[in-house]
């Protein structure tokens, strides 16, 4: 008998061909303006302490780039490669710490890559609630010893929470790539931190991906592709879903990506 | 050995359209329902080993996910030569849909293939009754947003079943 009750439902249910996601409800706050690149400006240099900092005291958050070194630290950087004043040196994962350390200064400027746990313990003492996205970026590989990409993606963003959550900051994190496998390994942590799939300009299909694969939302490219309105913003908010927009072409833009109710703004100094 | 089942295939095909066969045993008409092809009329083409089948169907919206249409054929094959005590009959079919659903928000166009099993029982020398339960895999062609209101997309697994009933037309 229960097995024929069971078998009918199925059935019954399987008359319905769509599956539309249910409404959920999640806390939506005003939008919040987040600095790009760790608060690039005049002053400092790209995803750096200084301009983090900076960028901290005057604004909602803050945005990084980050890679891993060989020795499996979290850097700041938007390129995959090591610099040393103009020279390219080797990638990333296949550079160590003391290499990466030794670069400090090129012309008299200062050129010293900041390490991720230097952000977290500023953030812990100075603005323990404040958000900080962690764009996670991929990388060409520069020989055999750096071709497992997503491997190494992954050891880097469990790397990431297991700092933050040493420092109390798990529930900032707001981590954004483009691969939907290292976002869904990062999801199964069940650290609390923020997962969000970036997207170029495809709305839709990130959005589809986003709800299936239950991301906290999607990070949005914008001035290219489908162009985001109020009422598509408010869907993804009654579905549970948060947007962090990225791209402006000036910072004229932001009054309308708040008029829309984008959750995170990406902007530059 | 190749081109002569070529030339077989596509005269076969070709006969169909023009309503003829060179090997079918009887054709029949169908009604039936099912929860992909809704109310649907079509018709079968039985031949020695195999059968052949198509139709139209639309389900009225009477699932209130949108109006929803459809073209599906399939082709079957006998499991067992012989009849059961219950004169009954069962066959391996393998199904394909191309079915569009409207609604206020969307609209989607899909296709779906099932694997499935068919039971058919003959009323008399004129009707046929049959029922079958398959496994809906579907993948979606085309999707076209109308609306902000609800956002999804199709079920990718699903159990696919109906009922149909066959007249003989010769």
């Amino acid at each position: 008998m229960r097995t024929t009750i069971i078998i009918l439902l199925v059935l019954l249910n399987s008359c319905k061909k769509i599956n539309y996601y249910e409404d959920k409800v999640i806390n939506i706050e005003p939008p919040q303006k987040i600095v790009h690149r760790g608060g690039r400006s005049q002053f400092h240099l790209e995803n750096t302490l200084g301009g983090i900092r900076r960028s901290l005291r005057e604004f909602d958050g803050v945005e990084v780039d980050v890679q891993i070194s060989k020795n499996e630290t979290i850097w700041l950087s938007h390129s995959s490669d090591v610099f040393k004043c103009d020279k390219k040196l080797k990638c990333f994962p296949e550079t160590n710490d003391i290499e990466i350390k030794s670069i400090l200064s090129c012309n008299g400027l200062d050129l010293a890559y900041t390490d991720l746990e230097s952000v977290f313990k500023f953030m812990a003492d100075s603005f323990p609630q404040k958000p900080i996205c962690i764009d996670l970026k991929g990388w060409v590989p520069c020989s055999v010893n750096s071709v497992d990409i997503e491997g190494m993606l992954r050891r880097e963003g469990e790397l990431i929470i297991q700092l933050a959550q040493k420092y109390g900051l798990a529930k900032n994190l707001l981590i954004e790539t483009e691969t939907a496998s290292i976002l869904d390994y990062l999801l199964s942590k069940n650290s609390g931190a923020g997962v969000y799939l970036t997207a170029y300009g495809d709305f839709e299909r990130a959005v589809l991906i986003a709800l299936k694969q239950k991301y906290s939302g999607i990070s949005f490219k914008t001035n290219i592709g489908e162009k985001l309105t109020a009422e598509k913003i408010e869907l993804m908010h009654k579905k549970g879903l948060k947007i962090i927009v990225w791209n402006l072409q000036s910072n004229d833009e932001i009054p309308f990506y708040e008029d829309i109710k984008t959750d995170y703004i990406q902007f530059d100094y | 050995m190749k081109k002569k089942l070529l030339n077989r295939i596509f005269l076969s095909i070709g006969l169909f359209s023009i309503g003829s066969s060179i090997h079918a045993q009887n054709k029949q008409l169908k009604l039936g329902i099912g929860n992909y092809e809704g109310f649907n009329i079509g018709m079968r083409h039985t031949f020695k080993k195999l059968h052949f089948e198509y139709g139209l169907g639309t389900d009225f919206n009477i699932f209130q996910q949108g109006y929803n249409t459809n073209v599906h054929v399939l082709l079957g094959k006998k499991l067992f030569k012989k009849r059961t005590e219950k004169d009954l009959q069962y066959f391996f079919q393998f199904k394909t849909l191309l079915w569009y659903i409207e609604n206020p928000s969307n609209q989607f166009l899909n296709a779906s293939f099932s694997p499935e099993l068919m039971c058919k029982k003959k009323l008399n020398d004129n009707f046929e009754f049959s029922a079958y339960l398959g496994f809906v895999w579907t993948t979606n062609l085309k999707y076209v947003r109308k609306t902000y209101k609800e956002i999804g997309f199709p079920k990718e697994f699903q159990p696919g079943f109906g009922v149909q009933l066959f007249y003989q037309l010769k």
